[in-house]
Formats: structure tokens, sequence, C-alpha cells
């Protein structure tokens, strides 16, 4: 079973996110609701992708991603960066940070859901 | 609950199985978890902003008395330059009032007077069966060109939902006192 580490600081989208992919997916969910607890679950958990937001206490998603990327154990976890901000500065600085997808909210379902299973399918 | 909104949910054609939009339940939960207030204004700001896509927004309460409304919270805009559009004092006024929402058929075209404000919606919070309160939702995010059906359904479950946590302290707290007892 694929592995999805979904992280956000707001409770309802986590709730979205999970009650979709739990709804329409096999996929196992588990969560982290800022960029610190993200590198670390990354780590502990070993996902298969992670689908993180940019704005967030403790630490963003753009840092957070670094960090993933600078870990060996996590370099190859596929993270698509989720944010309301649609400008390019932002979705260059998150290619910068080394997300492979940056996705604007509000999400679209089924998109995401393609997306997902781009990188998730075997 | 006002007729419009509920045939939203109920009559779209992605209301039924797994195509179902998980927003409004997502939200739905979220609300229904409020403990106070404070909380429930943060549901709505998480709702409104990164499930609908609006930057600013508004909460008003409705004083039925004297048929005025006060500010009680905010996101995105100064409070105190605040001041509820032209148009929601012209045509969305009674309909809201009523308990139906007013939605802007194009959030980006100048309907306020020159008021410098762009209002997308008016959405109704019921409690106790009445008009409590107006949440105003303003600016839509710049990816976000309108409001949808499928917004309706989750702007629905605002209205239904929202209206407890918000204006029901002291029934929260007669129903927290009698859970501990």
């Amino acid at each position: 079973m694929k592995k999805i580490l979904l992280v956000d600081d707001s409770r309802t989208t986590l709730l979205m996110e999970r009650m979709m992919l739990e709804k329409r997916t096999s996929y196992q969910c588990i969560t982290a609701t800022n960029g610190l607890e993200a590198v670390e679950k990354a780590k502990s958990e070993c996902p298969d992708l992670v689908l993180m937001d940019v704005v967030m206490p403790q630490m963003n998603g753009f840092e957070a991603c670094k960090q993933i990327r600078e870990h060996e154990e996590t370099r190859a976890i596929p993270v698509i960066l989720v944010t309301t901000r649609g400008e390019e500065s932002y979705m260059e600085a998150g290619f910068q940070s080394g997300c492979n997808d940056y996705v604007t909210k509000p999400i679209n379902g089924p998109d995401l859901l393609k997306l997902l299973q781009s990188y998730l399918s075997e | 609950m006002d007729g419009s909104l509920t045939e939203a949910v109920n009559e779209h054609p992605s209301a039924s199985g797994d195509l179902k939009d998980p927003r409004p339940d997502a939200a739905q939960k979220r609300l229904r978890e409020c403990s106070d207030q404070k909380d429930a204004c943060e549901a709505i700001r998480e709702i409104v902003s990164n499930l609908l896509g609006c930057e600013e927004m508004a909460l008003v309460q409705f004083d039925r008395a004297s048929g005025g409304f006060s500010l009680i919270w905010s996101f995105g805009i100064e409070p105190k330059a605040f001041h509820l559009p032209a148009v929601f004092q012209g045509s969305a006024l009674p309909r809201v009032v009523a308990g139906e929402p007013y939605i802007e058929e194009a959030p980006g075209e100048p309907n306020l007077g020159g008021q410098g404000i762009k209002a997308s919606a008016f959405v109704p919070i019921h409690f106790e069966g009445q008009t409590a309160g107006v949440l105003a939702l303003l600016r839509l995010l710049p990816q976000k060109t309108k409001i949808d059906e499928l917004d309706r359904g989750l702007l629905a479950v605002v209205s239904r939902e929202a209206g407890k946590p918000l204006f029901g302290g002291a029934a929260n707290a007669k129903a927290r006192l009698e859970r501990k007892q």
C-alpha cells in the first residue's frame, strides 16, 4: 500500500485531503502540521509521496522541501507543494526548493488524484 | 436553510458516490468540532481561503431589532476600513436577511458604488431558525474566477453549521456543563 504524507497547518485542508484520498484510493495517509514535523515524518515513515502546504508555522514548505532533498534517505521522495499563492515567483521558489510539482488552492479533487497517480503508479 | 443552496448539494451530478465533492463533508466535520466563536472564525477562514479560494472575508452579526450589522471578525482586510459594500445594502440585503445567499455572477466587476471593495458573495449564517449573521466574501484568489455550483454546496454547509459555534455561546456552555456532569 502506498503511503502519502499530508502536510498542512489547516485542520480543514488535512480533513478534506484525507477524506478524499481514503474514500477514492487505497493510499495510506499520515499527517503533519508544519514543515519541521514533515521533515521528521519523512525520515521516520518513509512515505511514497509528500503533499505539502507552503505557508506554515515553524518551517515553511519551501524549507521543508529543501531539507527533504538534503537527506539521503528522503531525497528521492516526490514532493508536491500546495498553496494559495499562484504567482510565478512563488512557483519558481517552489521548484528551486526541489519540489516535483506545484499546485494551487483551491484543490481540484480529480486533478489532484490524477497527479498523485502519475507519481504513485507502479 | 435556504432551498437554493441545499439543492446545489443534493442535485449536482457529482453529489453521489465516489465523485462527491469532499469539501462540504470536511467543512461540516470541522465546524461541528468547533468549541467556541474564535475556533469557528478560524474554521471559516480555513474553509473559505483553502477550500473555496477567497482571500478577504468578514463576518457581521445581524441585530434583528435594529436591522443593523456589526463586524465581529475579518480576515485579509483592515477591520477599521471595512464597511458593507453598497451592493449589500441594495439588492442583496433583503435576500440575505431572508436566508438566501447572494452570489455575485461576475465577482471582478465593480458593484460597490466606488467604495473600492469587490464583493463575491454574502452568505447568511443561520442560528435558531433565523439569520443571525452574514459572511461577506470579498476578493477571490487570482486563480479563482467565480463561485461555481460546487462552491455553493460548500457555502451551504457554512450557512447551516457555523451559527451554533459562532452565536450559541450560552447554549454551548450549557451543553459542555451537561457533558461534564
